[in-house]
């Protein structure tokens, strides 16, 4: 068998040295070349810092346990030197908001042919000609003019095409996206997600898309796995997880968002709101807002259990 | 059903640039806008950023220069009003922010917070708006001891209930709400989506919703008006909006917004191009670069507000006729 694009076993971040919390609680998911791996849940349900593990950018001295293979390769286990060879090379991420994210007094062609420059070893004047075709690939017209612009220059769809285009410039074998358009207008987060789904496909590449959007995870990813608090609550095909969700919190964020085929006087909620780490208790993560709770639930944390659909939840 | 609030013929324009050796120029935000807010009504504005939303919505409450046509509010010129006409309406319409950590004083309790318009507006007494402010809580879903408390000891959905309750407190008509959502959670969302249904079947409150989301707009509203680049390009009962969207720009935005459970998109229907600069709209119709049906037409005549069915009007040469 050949090794998946990404795997992750039991992954764990401890938080903190006197009275620790595990933020990201035994995380494992298996994601192939070409695919998708919707990553959904609130605020603080540990979807940003699942994708900072990958990247190697969890900061000291928080203390990562588990396994993490890009390709077979063992992150956790690398120097900062070699993780560095690689984050641009065969691992790029994009951000919500671009304008951070972008250095806003170099020019954006200059920002990427610098990429270019440090991963692929080429000239200068190569890496500039090349920045303009990614450029060129990402859907920005004029690409020429518009390599020498600055980012304040360019709309937030635009900055998002060169951040997409930096990230893709060393064609990594995966693209982790967080959040890549909830900065953006419908219209142009529409575009933004064919981009990625077209640059995808030609290029074979697996990407880990975060969002807290499930109608965006719904159309974007083949797989899907809903975080809460820290843990993997359900994770399988994304037909599956959406179209029959087994556990109450995927159900939960589902029904409250409202739909345009349907015509309801209240919405169904989910009570209360994410809990901090440290106070998660000894048993399920969502018990204190689960309508279906009762003790075992509070006892134990419900393990994940399952074939290719699995739900960590006693009442399955 | 009563006019509360019309706009008739709304511009507004911001002066920009312009110097010593340069002229100044104009932005048009807002274009030649009619709109009918009635007693009990949800009306929703929704567009892309950049279309003007807030820009009107600024307008109806005198925060914006009106450069052409008028606010009536119950029938009276808002421009031309008494100082105390004025006043009441200004207890009469209040506002809801989009961002619920910007717009609640840090300084002020809840209680204070909640009691200022009744201050302002000289509403009751010491003792009956403590009273208030207690009903008030109970009305939006918080404790009665979080009267005491401080806006950074609750979380982004509680504030935007201190948000609504204050704006109830002096029991005004209209509520003019500027994407009260989009800086909250999902579940959070849903929990104040479904407050402002139960105040309004409560109160019997107007609700002019400005938002971006089709879909929070579809569960509250009655009638929408979608705005491109300071135009209205389609206004009509919630319904006819979107099972039978007339023009080209509405059908789009409401094509863009993913939706769950459909399966994976497929790429290459969605809507090229991008919002132009309101300093250089685009003759003719402003969505005509970016539209599939733009004909030469479209390129020199801006298409006036038509009727394409009873109460549904679209700014279209080309409306889509499948109005079966």
């Amino acid at each position: 068998m050949t090794q998946p694009a990404l795997l992750a076993d039991a992954l764990t971040v401890r938080l903190g040295m006197t009275d620790p919390v595990d933020i990201l609680d035994g995380i494992s998911f298996r994601l192939e070349a070409g695919r998708t791996l919707g990553v959904v849940g609130e605020s603080g349900c540990g979807k940003s810092m699942t994708a900072l593990a990958v990247m190697g950018l969890v900061p000291a001295p928080n203390r990562i346990t588990g396994r993490l293979s890009l390709g077979g390769a063992d992150l956790l286990g690398m120097s900062e030197t070699a993780l560095r060879r690689l984050r641009g090379k065969r691992m790029a991420m994009i951000f919500q908001e671009p304008m951070t994210a972008l250095n806003p007094v170099v020019a954006v062609g200059t920002q990427i042919a610098e990429m270019l420059e440090v991963h692929d070893g080429v000239s200068t004047r190569e890496a500039r000609r090349r920045a303009v075709v990614l450029l060129r690939e990402v859907g920005i017209a004029a690409a020429e003019t518009r390599a020498g612009a600055y980012p304040h220059q360019l709309s937030g769809g635009m900055r998002q095409r060169v951040m997409i285009a930096m990230a893709i410039a060393c064609r990594p074998a995966l693209l982790i996206a967080d959040e890549p358009t909830t900065a953006l207008d419908v219209s142009v987060q529409a575009q933004i997600l064919d981009l990625l789904l077209e640059l995808q496909r030609n290029e074979g590449m697996a990407m880990l898309f975060i969002s807290h959007d499930l109608g965006v995870i719904s159309e974007m990813a083949d797989d899907v796995m809903v975080m809460y608090a820290g843990r993997v609550v359900e994770q399988g095909r994304a037909a599956e997880v959406i179209g029959a969700p087994g556990h109450p919190y995927t159900k939960g964020l589902i029904e409250t968002v409202p739909d345009i085929s349907r015509r309801q006087r209240l919405l169904p909620v989910i009570p209360g709101g994410v809990p901090d780490p440290r106070r998660r208790g000894a048993g399920c993560g969502f018990a204190p807002r689960c309508a279906l709770a009762e003790a075992v639930c509070v006892a134990a944390v419900p393990p994940l259990c399952g074939g290719a659909h699995r739900v960590a939840c006693v009442h399955r | 059903m009563s006019a509360l609030i019309a706009s008739d013929g709304v511009s507004v324009r911001f002066a920009s640039g312009g110097g010593l050796f340069r002229s100044r120029r104009f932005v048009r935000a807002v274009s030649d806008i009619s709109l009918t807010l009635s007693a009990g009504e949800t009306l929703a504005l929704v567009g892309e950023s950049g279309s003007g939303k807030t820009s009107f919505a600024r307008a109806l409450l005198g925060l914006a220069p009106i450069s052409a046509g008028a606010v009536r509010y119950r029938g009276q010129d808002v421009a031309a009003m008494s100082r105390a006409a004025r006043q009441a309406m200004r207890r009469e319409v209040q506002v809801v922010f989009q961002d619920p950590f910007g717009s609640l004083d840090p300084r002020l309790a809840v209680s204070d917070i909640i009691a200022e318009p009744l201050r302002i507006h000289g509403i009751g007494d010491r003792a009956s708006r403590v009273a208030r402010i207690a009903a008030l809580l109970d009305m939006v879903g918080l404790p009665r001891d979080a009267a005491s408390r401080y806006p950074h000891q609750f979380s982004g959905g509680q504030r935007q209930r201190i948000a609504i309750a204050r704006a109830l407190a002096p029991e005004p008509r209209v509520i003019i709400a500027d994407e009260p959502l989009s800086a909250l959670d999902v579940s959070i969302q849903s929990q104040i989506l479904n407050l402002f249904v139960e105040l309004r079947e409560r109160t019997g409150i107007a609700l002019f919703l400005i938002s971006h989301d089709l879909a929070a707009v579809h569960h509250l509203a009655d009638r929408v008006a979608a705005l491109y680049l300071g135009r209205i390009v389609e206004l009509g009962p919630r319904d006819a909006i979107y099972e039978r969207p007339a023009h080209p720009y509405t059908q789009a935005l409401l094509g863009s917004a993913p939706r769950i459970g459909q399966g994976k998109r497929i790429p290459g229907q969605a809507l090229t191009g991008e919002i132009p600069s309101p300093l250089a709209p685009p003759p003719g119709c402003h969505f005509h670069p970016r539209c599939k049906l733009a004909s030469e037409l479209c390129r020199v005549e801006a298409p006036r507000l038509a009727e394409v069915a009873p109460d549904h009007l679209a700014a279209c040469h080309h409306p889509l006729r499948d109005h079966a």
